[in-house]
C-alpha cells in the first residue's frame, strides 16, 4: 500500500540519523571535523533518497527489463505498482508482482479526496512548507544584511573571493552567502586587537572553507522533508555544534595557542567575563561557549586535515545507509534481490534502495 | 530574581528602558533611533548590556543580531501567543542562513570561574 511505502521510506531515514547520532557517541576521540562530515553526508542521503525513488519508477515505467540502474533489483519489480507521483515512494524493494491487483485498487480508491494518505500528505506539506519558509526568510534576511553592511575589502581564499563588511546592527561576527561568502563584523572589531580580529577572521574563512553554509542548507532540506522525525532537529542541532568545534580546530591549526584562542572566545560570548547576577538559576544545558572553550583545552586527538575523514565518513555512511535500507522480504519465497557492492561501492551516491532479504 | 528597582537607574538608562516597554522588543541600532540626544551606537550597546547584566532587560538571538526585551513585560497579556510564535518564527530564519562566531551567554559566576581556571591552567602549561 502507498501509505505503508512512504511509511517505509521516513523509516529509513529515521534509522539512517539514529545511527549516525548513535554513533557520534562513540567518535569523542575524533575529530569535530570527521563528526561534521558524518552528519553532512547522512543529510545527504536522507534528503535524496525519497528524490531519488521518486525518480526511480519513471525510469522503470520505460522499460521493465532496461538497467537503467546498477541496481539489478529495479528491474526485477513489476512495472506499474503505483499510479500516483508520490515524493517517499521507494519502489524497487517491494515485489509488486503479489501486490498488483491490490495496488490498482488502493490506486482508484485513493483518488478520491480527504483518504487519510492525502490527509497525511497535506499535513506533511504543510510542515515542509514551514520549515522551507523559515530558509527562505533567513537567506533573504542575511541578504540584507550583507547589503546593509560597509563594505572593507575582498579576500583571497584558495582561489574563492570572500568578501568582509562591517555591519552596524549586528553583534557578534558572523558569516554568511551560498555563492560569494562575506563575513561580518561588527562595529567593535574596530576596537579589536590584531590578534582577536585574525583569530575572529581564522575561525569565520574555516566555515567558508568547509562550505557549512551550504551544509547547513542541506540539513535544513532534510529537515523540511523529514520534519516529523525528531531525530532529523537533534541532528540538524549537532551539526552546528561540530561544525563550530571543527572551525575552533582550524583556528588552532593556523598556530595559535588553545589558551589564547579560548579566552578570546570566552570573552567575546560573556562580554567580558561578566557572569550572572548572583541567585539567578543555572542554564539548563551547558552554554555552547562553555562546551567549546572545554573542547580547545582538553587534549584530544584530532586527525590531520585530508582526505582520512572523507574516507571514514564516507565508509561508516556506506554501512549506516544499506542497514538503513535493508528491507523485509514480503513473501516466503526468496528472491535474491541482494545488492550490497553497488552501495557501498560509492559511498556518497544516494540511490541507496539495496533491498537485502532478512 | 528580585525585581530590579528602577530609582537606581540612571537617566539615559531610564530612557532606554521606556524605548524598549513602548517598543517591547528593539535591536540596539533601533533603540538609538528613538534617543533624544543619543549617545554613541557603542555606548548605547554598553548600556544594554549594562541593564542585562543587571536583570532588567534580556535579549534573544536573531542570527548576529541581538533584540532586546525588558526582562518584565508591563503588559504581558497583550502579547498573543500566535504573535509570539511567529516572532519566534522570524528570529529563528536569520540563524538558517548565517553562522554565527559564538553565542553570547550568561554563565554562572562557578562556569565562569571553572573555564578561566581551566585557561590558566593550560597558559602554565604553555597549551
Amino acid at each position: 500500500m502507498t501509505l505503508t511505502l512512504i511509511a517505509l521510506a521516513a523509516v529509513r531515514a529515521a534509522v539512517l540519523l539514529a545511527l549516525v547520532l548513535t554513533a557520534l557517541r562513540f567518535m569523542g576521540r575524533f575529530s569535530a571535523a570527521t563528526r561534521r562530515s558524518l552528519l553532512v553526508g547522512a543529510f545527504t542521503i536522507v534528503l535524496v533518497l525519497p528524490i531519488a525513488s521518486a525518480v526511480l519508477p519513471a525510469l522503470h515505467l520505460r522499460g521493465a527489463d532496461t538497467q537503467v540502474d546498477p541496481t539489478p533489483s529495479v528491474a526485477k519489480t513489476a512495472p506499474d505498482p503505483i499510479d500516483e507521483a508520490v515524493p517517499m515512494v521507494d519502489v524497487p524493494s517491494v515485489d509488486a508482482r503479489a501486490e498488483q491487483t491490490p495496488h490498482a485498487a488502493v490506486a482508484r480508491e485513493t483518488a478520491t479526496s480527504w483518504s487519510p494518505l492525502s490527509i497525511a500528505l497535506g499535513v506533511w506539506a504543510l510542515g515542509a512548507v514551514i520549515v522551507l519558509a523559515r530558509l527562505g526568510i533567513g537567506l533573504a534576511r542575511a541578504r540584507r544584511l550583507v547589503t546593509s553592511a560597509r563594505f572593507v575589502e575582498t579576500l583571497d581564499i584558495g582561489g574563492r573571493p570572500v568578501q568582509v563588511r562591517v555591519s552596524s546592527t549586528i553583534e557578534t561576527p558572523a558569516v554568511t552567502g551560498l555563492l560569494v561568502p562575506v563575513v561580518l563584523l561588527p562595529e567593535e572589531a574596530a576596537t579589536w586587537s590584531a590578534e582577536r580580529r585574525r583569530l575572529v577572521l581564522a575561525h569565520e574563512l574555516a566555515h567558508v572553507t568547509s562550505r557549512d553554509c551550504l551544509a547547513n542548507v542541506i540539513a535544513q532540506l532534510a529537515v523540511a522533508v523529514h520534519w516529523f522525525d525528531p531525530l532529523v532537529w537533534i541532528a540538524a542541532r549537532r551539526l552546528r555544534i561540530e561544525r563550530e568545534l571543527a572551525a575552533d580546530d582550524r583556528v588552532l591549526d593556523d598556530g595559535v595557542l588553545p589558551s589564547s584562542y579560548a579566552e578570546h572566545l570566552l570573552a567575546l560570548a560573556t562580554n567580558h567575563g561578566r557572569s550572572m547576577p548572583q541567585g539567578a538559576l543555572a542554564m539548563a544545558e551547558p552554554a555552547e561557549v562553555s562546551l567549546r572553550v572545554r573542547a580547545l583545552l582538553a587534549p584530544h586527538t584530532r586527525t590531520p586535515l585530508g582526505r582520512n575523514r572523507f574516507a571514514l565518513a564516507g565508509a561508516g555512511l556506506a554501512l549506516a545507509a544499506v542497514v538503513a535500507c535493508a528491507t523485509p522480504e514480503r513473501e516466503a519465497a526468496p528472491a535474491p534481490t541482494a545488492n550490497e557492492p553497488a552501495a557501498t561501492a560509492k559511498p556518497t551516491t544516494p540511490v541507496a534502495t539495496a533491498s537485502t532479504t532478512i | 530574581m528580585t525585581k530590579p528597582s528602577p530609582s537606581t537607574l540612571t537617566r539615559r538608562e531610564r530612557e532606554i528602558m521606556d524605548i524598549l516597554y513602548r517598543r517591547e522588543r528593539a535591536t540596539a541600532a533601533e533603540v538609538l533611533e528613538e534617543m533624544a540626544d543619543p549617545p554613541s551606537y557603542s555606548a548605547v550597546r554598553a548600556l544594554l548590556r549594562i541593564l542585562e547584566d543587571e536583570g532588567h532587560i534580556k535579549h534573544v538571538q536573531d542570527g548576529p543580531r541581538y533584540v532586546y526585551l525588558p526582562a518584565v513585560a508591563r503588559n504581558d497579556a497583550r502579547k498573543s501567543a500566535l504573535s509570539h510564535v511567529v516572532t519566534t518564527f522570524f528570529e529563528g530564519s536569520v540563524e538558517q542562513a548565517v553562522a554565527t562566531l559564538v553565542e553570547r551567554s550568561k554563565l554562572s559566576k562557578d562556569e565562569l570561574d571553572r573555564l578561566a581556571q581551566l585557561i590558566e591552567k593550560a597558559k602554565k602549561e604553555g597549551r
